[in-house]
């Protein structure tokens, strides 16, 4: 990482939030919460990749 | 079996059956296998079978069909084909790329379709985005509002990391220049310090328009989305919340707000049609980027290495870069309380105030008056009873037919006071820190009644120049003279044009060119009266001079405050004390010989045997009081002679003495006498006495003002003395020998207090202020030796001089005043008004400086000539700097900021 930021820990924190706008669009909380992990790791992992593309300006290390 | 394909955010097609998603079979993507399948069907449907004529195929150029439905020839690519003719549908078909079955993925409906149907509206992929039916109606696809919002958090989630990532580099990147910044060689980096970091941070500006922004960059860029996504009162969030919301820090998650935003967006999903299709719009947008950057990326041949230009050049990068500029903007306003004249605003709606005042072209809506005209900044003037009298003459007048015009909504401005000869120094006060809000302040405060001219003016030039003189004596062979000090004269020339905007403005700026002449004459006594009736006409005599105070924003000002007075009292030197100050009187017992003072306000002895008054002290006594605790402070005032406060639980030493004792208890009365000590149960004659034979230490339980019931309180040691206060005293008796359990009651006359017994009179600390690092050096002296006193009373009688005529302008006299109409225009339209519109005015000041300048004898500036900044206000103080250390310039500051925070409420 060459930012020291841990995506993971930073995604977390809204997971409460995410799985409340899920419950209230019409889901229930168990399917709720795993749909929240899995946007959640969509979005780490579109952030990666950004990071990949930071990363493939050769000018950051 | 319901199947969907859905555009992703990603670009890549999903398919659901039944709302679940399907992964991709043997590698075979879902566009791939659309088009292998509904899309060849859609086709072949659409163009062949459901479409009955050729009018349909809106491709122009190649294809030419002359005369419209009814013809019978079509030309296609120079081929001419009978509407009847077999094969013409194929050849259609084969001749033209776009409708060829293999490119049917050109004909992905946008941005979802189902095995249903087309989109309904017939919306295609790649349609034009900002079309009104779109914009009107949303997106008109099938999607659910949980998979809407399902893809918005994907979207919030990745959007928040990718700007924490950027926002991290960019905060290393800042505290890698703020280390490597050699001040040696100027703020400049030097270019051999530049590394990769700054290259990237430059192709983030430059390339990818990443914004700066003060609130940081997350708060902004969620605050952008809520502006956008929801219909959430952002603005009423903001203020409940802004304390909470990490503002500034480049890494500060703004957890409330990104709740909010969830919370938020999840609730206008579902409640609102418009937030709906809106939101669906901005997807639908994203989703096409993708797909489009996709196509085109697939379809190059060489490996683009910078897929970083690539990342950011996506309508999703610049989505954010979009919302974090709209949230800078928002949160600058309401958390960061920036300027609100940075944002683009009507200016005419704004209140009439001081910060308002010179970026408003217009008073209001449907003005015609412009904003910072000469009646605009707050003036006082003082009516007074001649002028009362005048204007009853001038009613008469008008009553009489005489069309006088009168000063209308002009009279406001004036203060009338029959009574004052001055405007009080308070109103001043109150005045000037109003006017501190305005742009520049500029105004003259005329000192003999303390009127206030402020003006609205244009500047055109200052000069201030310090001329010191030295008398020269010459000796024989000496070729130069000796030069002694004389003098150091200054003089200030300040030039400016004054302008009428209206015709009330004319009228009223007129009055201001009046009232500034007089400030160059003097003003007159009273006259001779003739047989105590009339006054002799022009017996009026000059008496007081035009003293005046000048201030033009922090630049000419007044250089008093009390830390700058004080230092001439001699504060901060090593030797400085308070000795016998006049009121309260010290008796100095190492000192007195006996007898202290003779005068009604001295210690008096008391004959303890016969319960008489008689005066001074002997030796013998001092010894006494001396072997009591009190005595080591060596230092005593007796009661009477003291009018500060003393206050219950101070220790104090009672006179020996008879004193009625406070038992017997008959009831308890707390506000007629105030005193909260019994009376005593018996007639005067059988009450109960203690007699005191020594210098007894007391605490004291109450105080009463009140002189009324005394003579029922007194005892025999009181009788005769003026009493103005009255002490219920609990006497202290350590070790229980006296058996002292009650309480006496003594007269003022009858206690001494020492000196440091009470806080009551915090001279006897200032010696000790002297060390520069006290936590608080100066706040005694303030609160002590520069007391000015009270409306009634003096206690510094020059603290009290300086403070009767002080204002925050820089004190001295007009020395010159021209006025020059020569390129004015004139007011020709009104009669008794035509008069220049416009006027330079040219003055020359010499001022008195209130604190003479120049160097103390250790060698520190007294005072400054530009009293500006907060270094001069650190050394110098303030003009109103106040008891206990309180910052003059606090209550300016306390109404400049409401001022603000009403106008940002206002817009």
């Amino acid at each position: 990482m060459i930012s020291g930021l841990d995506y993971k820990e930073i995604a977390e924190k809204f997971k409460e939030d995410i799985i409340k706008s899920l419950v209230k669009a019409g889901m229930d909380e168990k399917t709720a919460a795993a749909r929240a992990d899995a946007l959640i790791n969509g979005s780490i992992k579109v952030a990666e990749n950004f990071e990949q593309s930071v990363k493939s300006t050769s000018v950051v290390e | 079996m319901a199947t969907k394909y859905v555009l992703g955010t990603d670009g890549k097609l999903k398919k659901f059956v039944d709302g679940s998603l399907i992964p991709e079979n043997n590698g075979e993507s879902h566009a791939e296998e659309y088009s292998r399948t509904y899309g060849e069907e859609v086709n072949k449907t659409k163009l062949v079978s459901d479409r009955d004529t050729l009018d349909y195929i809106k491709i122009g150029g190649d294809v030419n069909i002359a005369g419209g439905l009814s013809i019978s020839d079509v030309a296609i690519r120079g081929k001419t084909y009978k509407i009847a003719e077999p094969g013409l549908e194929e050849s259609i078909i084969n001749n033209l790329d776009f409708v060829s079955p293999s490119s049917g993925s050109h004909y992905l409906p946008f941005n979802t379709y189902s095995d249903q149907g087309d989109d309904e509206e017939g919306t295609y992929a790649f349609a034009d985005l900002d079309s009104k039916t779109q914009l009107n109606q949303g997106f008109t696809g099938d999607r659910s509002s949980i998979e809407v919002i399902e893809e918005f958090i994907t979207i919030f989630l990745s959007s928040f990391l990718i700007t924490a990532l950027l926002e991290a580099l960019y905060a290393q990147w800042k505290e890698d220049v703020r280390s490597k910044t050699d001040l040696t060689y100027g703020s400049y980096r030097q270019l051999r310090s530049m590394n990769i970091l700054d290259r990237f941070i430059e192709l983030l500006h430059k390339e990818a328009n990443w914004p700066k922004t003060k609130s940081g960059a997350l708060s902004a860029l969620v605050a952008g989305l809520l502006f956008d996504l929801t219909n959430a009162d952002l603005v009423e969030f903001l203020k409940d919340e802004e304390r909470s919301i990490n503002t500034g820090a480049a890494l500060g998650l703004p957890l409330s707000l990104i709740s909010f935003l969830f919370n938020a967006f999840t609730d206008a999903i579902l409640n609102s049609q418009d937030v709906f299709n809106r939101v669906k719009l901005r997807l639908r947008r994203i989703s096409l980027d993708s797909a489009y950057k996709n196509l085109v990326r697939k379809s190059r041949s060489t490996v683009n290495l910078n897929t970083f230009a690539r990342t950011t050049n996506t309508y999703f990068f610049k989505y954010i870069v979009e919302r974090i500029n709209v949230g800078e903007k928002i949160l600058s306003k309401y958390v960061l309380g920036d300027h609100p004249l940075g944002f683009n605003v009507d200016t005419r709606y704004l209140p009439n105030n001081a910060l308002t005042r010179l970026a408003k072209s217009k008073k209001g809506p449907f003005a015609n008056t412009i904003g910072h005209q000469s009646t605009s900044p707050l003036s006082m003037t003082q009516l007074s009873g001649s002028f009362n009298a005048g204007r009853e003459i001038q009613k008469a007048l008008v009553a009489n037919g005489h069309n006088l015009k009168t000063l209308g909504s002009l009279t406001t401005k004036f203060k009338y006071d029959n009574q004052q000869q001055r405007i009080s120094a308070s109103d001043v006060k109150e005045l000037e820190n109003n006017l501190e809000a305005e742009y520049v302040p500029f105004y003259f405060h005329d000192l003999r009644n303390n009127e206030i001219m402020a003006f609205h003016a244009f500047i055109e030039s200052i000069s201030d120049s310090f001329n010191p003189s030295f008398n020269e004596t010459d000796g024989y062979g000496r070729v130069e003279s000796v030069k002694t000090y004389n003098k150091t004269t200054r003089n200030i020339s300040v030039n400016f044009t004054l302008a009428a905007m209206n015709p009330d403005d004319h009228d009223y700026m007129w009055f201001c060119v009046n009232r500034l002449v007089a400030m160059c004459y003097p003003q007159w006594s009273k006259g001779a009266k003739v047989d105590g009736g009339f006054t002799q006409p022009f017996s009026q005599i000059p008496t007081a001079s035009p003293v005046i105070r000048m201030r033009l924003g922090d630049l000419f000002k007044s250089n008093y405050s009390r830390m700058n007075l004080s230092r001439l009292f001699g504060v901060g030197d090593k030797d400085f004390g308070v000795k016998n100050p006049a009121k309260p009187q010290y008796v100095n017992i190492e000192n007195a010989n006996g007898v202290i003072n003779d005068d009604d306000n001295s210690v008096k002895k008391i004959d303890s045997e016969a319960g008489k008054v008689t005066k001074g002290i002997t030796p013998a006594e001092i010894d006494e009081i001396k072997k009591t605790s009190l005595g080591d402070d060596k230092k005593f005032k007796l009661g009477n002679a003291f009018s500060g406060a003393t206050n219950p639980g101070d220790t104090v030493l009672l006179l020996p003495g008879i004193y009625p004792k406070d038992t017997g208890i008959i009831g308890q009365i707390f506000g007629a006498i105030g005193v909260k000590a019994t009376i005593p149960s018996v007639t005067a004659a059988g009450r109960s006495y203690f007699k005191n034979n020594e210098y007894l230490k007391c605490k004291i339980k109450d105080i009463s003002d009140s002189t009324s019931f005394l003579s029922f309180f007194s005892g025999p040691s009181d009788e005769g003395k003026s009493h103005n206060r009255f002490y219920q005293l609990q006497p202290l008796d350590p070790d229980g020998s006296l058996f002292l359990d009650f309480d006496i009651l003594a007269s003022q006359d009858s206690i001494i207090i020492a000196e440091n017994s009470a806080d009551n009179f915090n001279q006897a600390t200032m010696a000790g202020t002297d060390s520069p690092t006290s936590s608080s050096p100066g706040t005694n002296l303030i609160d002590g030796l520069m007391r000015p006193g009270t409306d009634t009373a003096i206690y510094n009688p020059i603290v009290k001089a300086f403070e009767s005529s002080r204002g925050r302008g820089l004190a001295g006299v007009i020395t010159q005043l021209d006025y020059n109409y020569n390129d004015s225009t004139w007011e020709t339209s009104r009669i008794g008004s035509k008069a220049p519109q416009f006027m330079r005015v040219q003055l020359t000041f010499s001022p008195i400086h209130d604190i003479p300048l120049g160097l103390d004898h250790k060698g520190f500036m007294r005072a400054p000539a530009y009293p500006t900044g907060k270094v001069n206000r650190t050394f110098f103080g303030e003009v109103y700097d106040g008891s206990g250390g309180t910052p003059g310039l606090a209550t300016a500051l306390e109404n400049y900021q409401k001022l603000q925070k009403d106008l940002n409420n206002k817009m």
